[in-house]
């Protein structure tokens, strides 16, 4: 498996800790929160071994080169339409989520406009870019920021207001039943892999998913959702956690750094995962946009004036539904409208799985 | 010069009168007939480039030593400094104002390469000095510098091609590569790259990169400049084309990545962890260097609870008296760094300490005093003055410079997050940036095969 394939999977996850997941979480953590989260856990490893084997197969093709050879029009279409406004709302509701945060954490004083207009320029240009390029940049990213990121999780998990106590607490509602909404916020921490189906065009080296990668992915995940859990768990306690906007944030504010320049962890945290969210965002919004065109067959379209105006569009209609929706949505709606986000994700990948196991059987005859 | 003029019986052909007509009336141009009994020779030249000396020594000297029976032509054929004759009146005569003299014997011609070049000594590495490494750089000679070059490579696969560029200078460029490593469809890249050039006139190899580059906006490089021969082999052993322009001590490597401008040719000549260390700090002096005042504006104007308590007392203890937002304070200071390293630049050596002294020191402290800045700014400014010249090569130093105001004006508009995006939008750019194709920022792990293929769209 690439790895670049790793990078995107890890990003996502990541972007997910400022998203409302951990606190859809905490609401239902006497409710079969741990029992779901080792059900999803397994799922998400068995999404990532469909997903890989499928394009195995097709080793330098996108999805909608792929639907293209084996699927009529009439299914294909509609099929990259529905992805691309899965991928450009995952874009959307980080961005959105983010712009809040810096509202209330770093800059209060701002006005909204001023923090959209921040990032209209920068994550216009990262949506435009080469695909290739963004794949190179994650990477850099990720190398730049790992040693802060380790630096962050070892203060974490050594720190001494984790009071591990409240985390036994929390694991002995594990005989819950299983809960589909916890499934599916679960689910979502492992789909950052999904966004191949516009990379794989760059990945032309033949992928393999065996018990290594497998193990790769169950450890990262159960990793992921350890620390999403009952870290904040730990610190703020199991009785009040689930009454708390962002519990991250929370969490990282409660650790300091004693003889740092910088006192408080959470600026570090929240600058971390601004570079992260940014190219989830970016990732996410460059994927929807690439279905969009495959799904109005724009690729088709060999003049290249004719390509930059379908893009310019793409991304005037992105950004003025963004701007709308983040001006308009409350916190209260952005957590509910993120659940019924999470709750369709399941269902839309089962979607998914089928089609690529009908392509499968049509591209082997 | 002891030899004969040339006799009024003895008329030159017509095509030597043409060539010679084309050339005059310069004051240098010399029509020589050398004359004995059986022989007649023509000679056309240009005095200021060839090498009397050894003219006298290898074509006069033996017309007249040499007995009857002997074939002067066969000789003059046979010498070694023949070069190729061209096609055409107009590409006879860019090669004799080369240097070359041009030999016409009975109906047979030749040119004779008996260049003789002023300025061949070879310079001090001023630009890019190391402690170990070779101490000299390039000189003002294509001919010594491809010298150099085969001094220290000796590979039959050392290519080396010239090419002549269609302006009016009609100067020498070659491109030099090992034919093993190179990869072929860059060479053929960069070859029409110069080819196609549509330029009047090229003067160094600062002017040919620019031209090279294709954009007329750009801010980083996407190709080298270097005196060093050592960093041009090190690049040439990489499989990178270098381009050597005649006349100019600078040499251009192409194509290039960002990290090529942040190596210097000491890393080769010293131990593992000293080099680790120096590396670590130049790349903090990168990182200091653009993000610093940025940091500073972020942190006075918008966040200072970012840092310690104590320190955002202190910060904003020095800002105390100071008559306007930080972010003017910061602009002030940096223009003034930036015009004093300008000036020191330019001046001679003699007035530059004084320059520096004077702005540097006494301004610095009359600005604190006179409460037009604080003393962490003026900190902030030495800081940012210092890192940035920790990057080895200039034209990286520019851009990094011209960086740090964009990122200020990010940071000015959306505070410490402004940074961090505009730190990442960088990024993007850089990453996005191709140098003849070749990305020109990413991780680049050794012994990898390349996963990713450049995509089309």
């Amino acid at each position: 498996m690439s790895r670049f394939v790793y990078f995107l999977l890890i990003s996502n996850m990541i972007a997910n800790l400022i998203a409302s997941s951990p606190r859809i979480l905490f609401g239902k953590s006497e409710e079969g929160a741990i029992v779901t989260m080792i059900i999803a856990l397994f799922f998400g490893v068995f999404i990532n071994w469909v997903l890989i084997t499928f394009f195995k197969a097709f080793p330098g093709k996108s999805l909608p080169h792929i639907l293209s050879l084996y699927l009529s029009k009439w299914i294909a279409i509609p099929t990259l339409f529905i992805l691309g406004i899965v991928w450009y709302v995952s874009g959307m509701q980080t961005l959105i989520t983010y712009i809040d945060i810096l509202l209330r954490f770093i800059t209060p004083e701002m006005s909204v406009y001023l923090i959209i207009a921040m990032f209209i320029p920068v994550i216009t240009f990262g949506v435009i870019m080469q695909s290739r390029n963004i794949l190179f940049t994650l990477e850099l990213v990720f190398v730049l920021s790992f040693p802060v990121a380790a630096y962050y999780v070892v203060k974490l998990y050594f720190s001494e207001q984790v009071s591990w106590n409240h985390v036994a607490i929390a694991m002995t509602f594990i005989d819950n039943p299983p809960d589909y909404t916890v499934f599916s916020t679960v689910t979502y921490l492992f789909v950052g892999a999904f966004d191949i189906i516009i990379f794989n065009s760059l990945l032309k080296k033949k992928m393999t998913f065996g018990i290594k990668q497998a193990l790769i992915i169950f450890i990262l995940g159960a990793f992921a959702i350890f620390t999403t859990y009952f870290i904040p768990i730990g610190v703020l306690g199991f009785d009040q956690v689930e009454s708390i906007l962002y519990p991250w944030i929370l969490t990282s504010d409660s650790i300091r750094m004693k003889f740092g320049v910088i006192e408080r962890v959470i600026f570090i945290f929240l600058l971390l995962l601004l570079a992260i969210a940014f190219l989830n965002i970016t990732i996410h919004w460059h994927v929807a946009c690439k279905l969009f065109q495959s799904a109005f067959g724009i690729e088709q379209l060999k003049i290249k004036l004719r390509e930059k105006i379908s893009l310019g569009i793409v991304v005037v209609v992105f950004w003025s539904i963004a701007i709308y929706t983040t001006l308009k949505v409350t916190e209260y709606d952005l957590f509910l409208y993120s659940k019924y986000y999470f709750n369709s994700i399941p269902i839309i990948l089962i979607g998914l799985m089928v089609l690529m196991l009908v392509v499968n059987r049509r591209a082997k005859v | 010069m002891s030899m004969d003029e040339t006799t009024s019986h003895t008329e030159p052909p017509a095509y030597f009168t043409r060539l010679a007509k084309r050339l005059e009336p310069t004051s240098d141009i010399v029509k020589k007939t050398l004359k004995s009994k059986d022989r007649i020779v023509h000679l056309l030249y240009l005095k200021s480039v060839v090498d009397i000396m050894q003219l006298q020594e290898i074509v006069v000297k033996p017309f007249y030593e040499m007995s009857a029976d002997q074939n002067f032509a066969e000789y003059i054929f046979s010498l070694p400094y023949e070069t190729k004759m061209p096609t055409g009146d107009e590409e006879v005569l860019i090669e004799i104002t080369k240097g070359n003299v041009f030999v016409m014997i009975d109906k047979q011609i030749t040119l004779l390469e008996l260049k003789v070049v002023a300025a061949n000594a070879v310079q001090e590495a001023i630009m890019e000095p190391t402690i170990h490494g070779p101490q000299l750089g390039l000189s003002e000679s294509i001919e010594t510098n491809i010298n150099l070059m085969r001094q220290r490579y000796h590979k039959p696969s050392l290519i080396i091609e010239p090419i002549q560029l269609e302006d009016i200078s009609n100067r020498d460029i070659a491109l030099i590569y090992d034919g093993e490593k190179v990869k072929p469809h860059l060479l053929k890249k960069i070859r029409a790259r110069i080819l196609t050039l549509d330029v009047e006139l090229v003067q160094a190899s600062g002017d040919l990169q620019y031209y090279l580059n294709n954009k007329k906006y750009s801010l980083f490089p996407t190709s080298l400049l270097t005196e060093r021969p050592d960093r041009i082999l090190h690049n040439m052993a990489g499989g990178k084309v270098i381009i050597l322009v005649d006349g100019s001590p600078h040499a251009i490597i192409a194509p290039t990545t960002f990290f090529d401008f942040m190596l210097s040719m000491e890393d080769a000549y010293y131990s593992f962890w000293v080099v680790t260390l120096i590396r670590f700090l130049r790349y903090a002096g990168l990182f200091t260097c653009i993000m610093l005042p940025a940091i500073y504006v972020g942190v006075t104007s918008y966040t200072p609870e970012v840092l310690r308590s104590e320190l955002a007392l202190t910060v904003a203890a020095s800002r105390i008296g100071v008559p306007y937002p930080s972010f003017i304070e910061v602009f002030f200071m940096l223009i003034f760094i930036e015009l004093l390293t300008e000036a020191s630049m330019r001046l001679p050596n003699s007035i530059s300490a004084t320059a520096t002294t004077v702005g540097g020191l006494i301004l610095g402290t009359a600005a604190v005093e006179a409460a037009l800045t604080s003393n962490i700014m003026v900190i902030v400014v030495s800081l940012v003055a210092i890192s940035t010249f920790v990057i080895p090569i200039s034209e990286m130093n520019y851009a990094v410079r011209v960086c740090r105001f964009l990122l200020l004006v990010y940071t000015t508009l959306f505070g410490i997050a402004g940074m961090m995006l505009g730190m990442l939008g960088l990024l993007l750019y850089l990453v996005n940036k191709d140098s003849f194709g070749e990305p020109y920022l990413r991780m680049f792990w050794k012994n990898r095969r390349e996963e990713l293929e450049a995509d089309d769209s």
